[in-house]
């Protein structure tokens, strides 16, 4: 059930997960105070919770299915290293992860 | 945040969260609040008769019999962290063998968004009213109406409402001869 494969991509980048996050946050807690309030001036509290459901639904339908908008700032991965170098070289680049700030470059390779 | 369920998964546990501040909140907005109210209570037509109360040992004991009044609006007690009332109506004696007896002659769940404005006119009691002994003649009991609040967060709070009620039992039993309603026992 985990690991499926969708026929879209489904992932999003680090700043898009990032934003998603903290919108769904702001959009929870704005609706569940406006609910609060509501609630309270009419002595109601089931209209709170319908307020915050509303609000988890909203959410749900912003952040949960991967939007275009949370891929605007793809990880940069580096080039591999041409094959003719020695074989440290390909292994150690491909496990660099590197966020897009980063300038690493190739680890010098060993004196053959 | 990077899968489907990753996401599903940390958005509901955060609502979760907002629903539990949002709850204590509740409690705490009606933290302070009493709950009292005016009731008027009327006790009819009471006798005393002196019978086997089959269901406990089998000597002779007092029962009391009598008609209730009811007039009560609930509605100023239900705010918005109160789920139902649970109403009871206690008799309240002295006895020789006893220093204070009470006895729960009715009862009542009145939930939210029921009828509040309740008026009951010489209805029989719910509940028998057995004396442990035989001293209900001429005793001077009091009525008194109390409810329960079962809140959405909060205490479960006991209150008196305000308007008890006393009489006194004739000081002679009523013989199996005379007509006389008899209470109907649990609905």
């Amino acid at each position: 059930m985990i690991d499926i494969e969708w026929p879209f991509a489904t992932h999003m980048d680090f700043r898009g997960q990032k934003m998603a996050e903290r919108l769904f946050q702001v959009i929870i807690v704005f609706f569940g105070l406006i609910g609060f309030l509501v609630g309270y001036m009419m002595q109601q509290f089931s209209m709170t919770i319908y307020s915050v459901l509303f609000g988890v639904l909203v959410s749900a339908f912003l952040t949960i299915p991967p939007w275009p908008i949370y891929r605007n700032n793809p990880v940069e991965w580096q080039k591999p290293i041409d094959s003719k170098k020695d074989a440290n070289g390909n292994k150690n680049n491909s496990s660099n992860k590197s966020t897009p700030k980063d300038t690493r470059k190739a680890k010098p390779k060993k004196d053959q | 945040m990077h899968s489907f369920l990753s996401r599903a998964n940390t958005l509901f546990a955060f609502t979760i969260t907002v629903l539990a501040v949002l709850t204590t909140g509740v409690f705490i907005s009606t933290f302070f609040e009493e709950y009292r109210g005016t009731v008027s209570i009327g006790a009819v037509r009471p006798i005393v008769k002196h019978m086997t109360d089959f269901s406990a040992n089998r000597k002779k004991n007092d029962l009391g019999v009598l008609q209730l009044t009811l007039d009560m609006d609930l509605n100023p007690l239900f705010d918005w962290n109160v789920k139902q009332l649970f109403l009871y109506l206690v008799a309240e004696y002295v006895t020789p063998a006893n220093t204070l007896n009470q006895v729960v002659l009715w009862d009542k769940i009145v939930r939210r968004g029921e009828e509040a404005r309740l008026t009951f006119h010489e209805i029989a009691t719910k509940y028998y009213f057995w004396d442990d002994g035989e001293h209900l003649r001429s005793n001077n009991v009091t009525l008194s109406l109390n409810w329960n609040i079962i809140s959405n967060a909060g205490r479960l709070m006991h209150v008196r409402a305000n308007g008890s009620t006393s009489f006194v039992f004739p000081d002679q039993y009523i013989t199996s001869r005379t007509a006389s309603p008899k209470p109907t026992g649990q609905q």
